[in-house]
């Protein structure tokens, strides 16, 4: 397993250079130039200027040697220096990282607690009341659009009955609460973010569940559980769970890159200081090295995702475990 | 003799369209203690449901709505629940057609046969793996340690059927049914699987409901062949009455068929 492991890393190698080399092309054929930030409101500015900027971000040079430069840095782990504020883009993803992980993490776990359990009783209750209810709100909850159920979430909670914050994380008076009140205000800050981000992610899983548990009880050995006398909790949680979960282990490490990714859509409608956002700001300001860094992170953690699906999968599967 | 189990009447409906649609119309048969009782018929003809409804196992659409099946007496039919997990895989039990597909793929052998040990005989983990190894000696498997660590796709069709007629027989049950547990395997492991069973047969003495379409087959084991037909009994008796003297066109039909392919 270990070696397997270590096989399948290194055959990601080829595959992370050859996403380095497409997305510094395609950042490359951009329209504008990265500097132009630094000089676009100075109507003075000359062009020997304009050169020495170019100059000093090493973008006088042809692009093959750019890239190699990039490329070498990024070997290092240095992802250079973010050009619209001259602070390490390491240190940038860093500061903006607890926030979009510990929303994306408390959403994953959420979705993961009540949407099993839902949907393996959907499954059991195949075509009651409860089914049919809960299968028309998920197709809703899939259906609507993230920034629309925000704003209409934020309408409810926030304006009209004025629980909760509207946006950001913390209050304004944040540094005079003591500990357990910081928790509550950032608990109450967060609860419609993790709603919202979490509740596609729920219908998703719900349904999907549904169908695995449904599946897994028509399989022959369930009659053959059933042949044995085994009591119903036993045939269902045992012999069907155990093969219902399967695929949604992969689902598991599929979501990788979500977590650290972050979604431009809800931290811009929530205000939140996350990943998605400084990506989305980045991208607006053409900071070509935060994008870059961006990419790469999530392309690296996509990859690392892939691979996390197939082992678990192996792990969890013995068919596919002894597959050489 | 005593009749082991006397079904009377057994009708089995499934759900179509909101509407009910008999599978299984008014079959009535019985088994003898110590009997080979072999239930032939067409592929569709309600073998199987036939076999499922005694013990009540069908699929979720399908209802069993008239009839009794009575097992040393008792109806099984209208017994509760908890009382008939007592029965299955104790007093009846079941191997089936692909063994490889009615064995669970995410358990290890030795786990799904320890499991109906535990369950039927309170035996701790450590005394039924043991009696695990001895069934699996019984049923002529060589290396019953690795075996019993395997899990059913690292095995062939024919010894996962070993396996599976091991976990059968785990508690002693006084009814074995057999459906088509041949017919997916090539046929020398089916000659060799037929004398298995003939042979454990005759050393625990339990009954047996061999269900077939291949009249070969029943007529080298049987000791009664019933012909089943669009969902019922439409002949019963002795090998030779049925060979010999078939009254039933159907019969008369499957005997021809039997012997067609013989002449290829």
């Amino acid at each position: 397993m270990i070696t397997y492991i270590f096989r399948r890393l290194f055959g990601l190698l080829p595959m992370l250079f050859g996403i380095t080399l497409i997305s510094f092309m395609v950042i490359k054929l951009a329209p504008g130039k990265p500097v132009m930030l630094q000089y676009s409101l100075n109507p003075k500015i000359s062009l020997d200027e304009i050169k020495r900027l170019e100059k000093i971000e090493g973008f006088d040079k042809p692009l093959y040697v750019q890239y190699f430069n990039w490329l070498g840095n990024l070997s290092r782990f240095n992802f250079g220096r973010s050009i619209s504020d001259g602070r390490f883009v390491m240190d940038k993803i860093v500061e903006r990282l607890p926030v979009t992980l510990s929303i994306n993490i408390l959403s994953l776990f959420l979705i993961f607690l009540i949407a099993v359990p839902w949907g393996i009783r959907s499954a059991l209750k195949q075509g009651s009341t409860f089914d049919r209810v809960s299968t028309l709100v998920m197709f809703l909850l899939f259906a609507a659009p993230t920034f629309w159920l925000a704003l209409l979430l934020m309408q409810l909670f926030c304006i009209q009955f004025g629980w909760l914050p509207i946006s950001g994380i913390t209050s304004l008076d944040f540094e005079h609460f003591n500990w357990w009140q910081k928790v509550f205000d950032i608990g109450r800050h967060l609860f419609l973010p993790v709603l919202v981000s979490g509740l596609a992610g729920f219908a998703g899983i719900c349904r999907y569940m549904r169908s695995n548990m449904i599946e897994a009880l028509q399989q022959p050995y369930i009659y053959t559980a059933r042949a044995k006398g085994l009591s119903e909790n036993k045939i269902i949680y045992k012999h069907a769970l155990r093969n219902a979960l399967l695929p949604i282990v992969t689902i598991l490490g599929l979501s990788l890159p979500g977590l650290l990714g972050g979604s431009i859509i809800f931290e811009s409608i929530f205000a939140i200081p996350g990943i998605g956002r400084l990506f989305y700001e980045a991208a607006m300001m053409r900071d070509i090295n935060l994008i870059m860094a961006e990419i790469i992170l999530v392309a690296v953690l996509t990859m690392l995702g892939n691979l996390i699906a197939d082992v678990l999968y192996a792990y969890v599967d013995p068919r596919i475990r002894y597959k050489k | 003799m005593e009749n082991l189990l006397e079904v009377k009447n057994l009708k089995v409906e499934f759900f179509s369209n909101k509407s009910l649609v008999p599978v299984i119309d008014g079959a009535t048969f019985f088994i003898k203690k110590d009997e080979i009782l072999v239930l032939a018929g067409e592929s569709g003809s309600g073998k199987t449901l036939t076999a499922l409804s005694i013990t009540k196992i069908l699929p979720n659409s399908a209802i069993i709505t008239a009839g009794s099946a009575k097992f040393m007496g008792v109806d099984l039919l209208t017994m509760d629940e908890k009382a008939l997990t007592d029965i299955r895989g104790r007093e009846i039990a079941y191997i089936f057609q692909e063994p490889t597909s009615y064995l669970n793929p995410v358990f290890t052998v030795g786990i799904q046969i320890t499991e109906v040990i535990m369950l039927h005989q309170n035996k701790n983990k450590l005394d039924a793996f043991n009696e695990a190894k001895e069934l699996l000696s019984l049923v002529k498997i060589k290396d019953p340690q690795r075996v019993l660590s395997s899990y059913p796709h690292q095995l062939s069709g024919g010894m996962n059927q070993r396996v599976f007629l091991a976990m059968a027989l785990a508690c002693k049950p006084k009814l074995l049914i057999a459906d088509e547990p041949t017919t997916a395997l090539d046929v020398t492991i089916e000659a060799q699987i037929l004398q298995l069973l003939l042979d454990l047969k005759k050393t625990m003495g339990f009954s047996l409901l061999f269900i077939t379409h291949n009249l070969s087959i029943a007529k080298k084991i049987a000791d009664r062949i019933c012909v089943m037909c669009k969902g019922k009994i439409v002949e019963e008796g002795s090998v030779d009455k049925i060979f010999d003297a078939p009254e039933h066109f159907h019969t008369r039909e499957l005997i021809n068929a039997y012997e067609k392919i013989g002449k290829l």
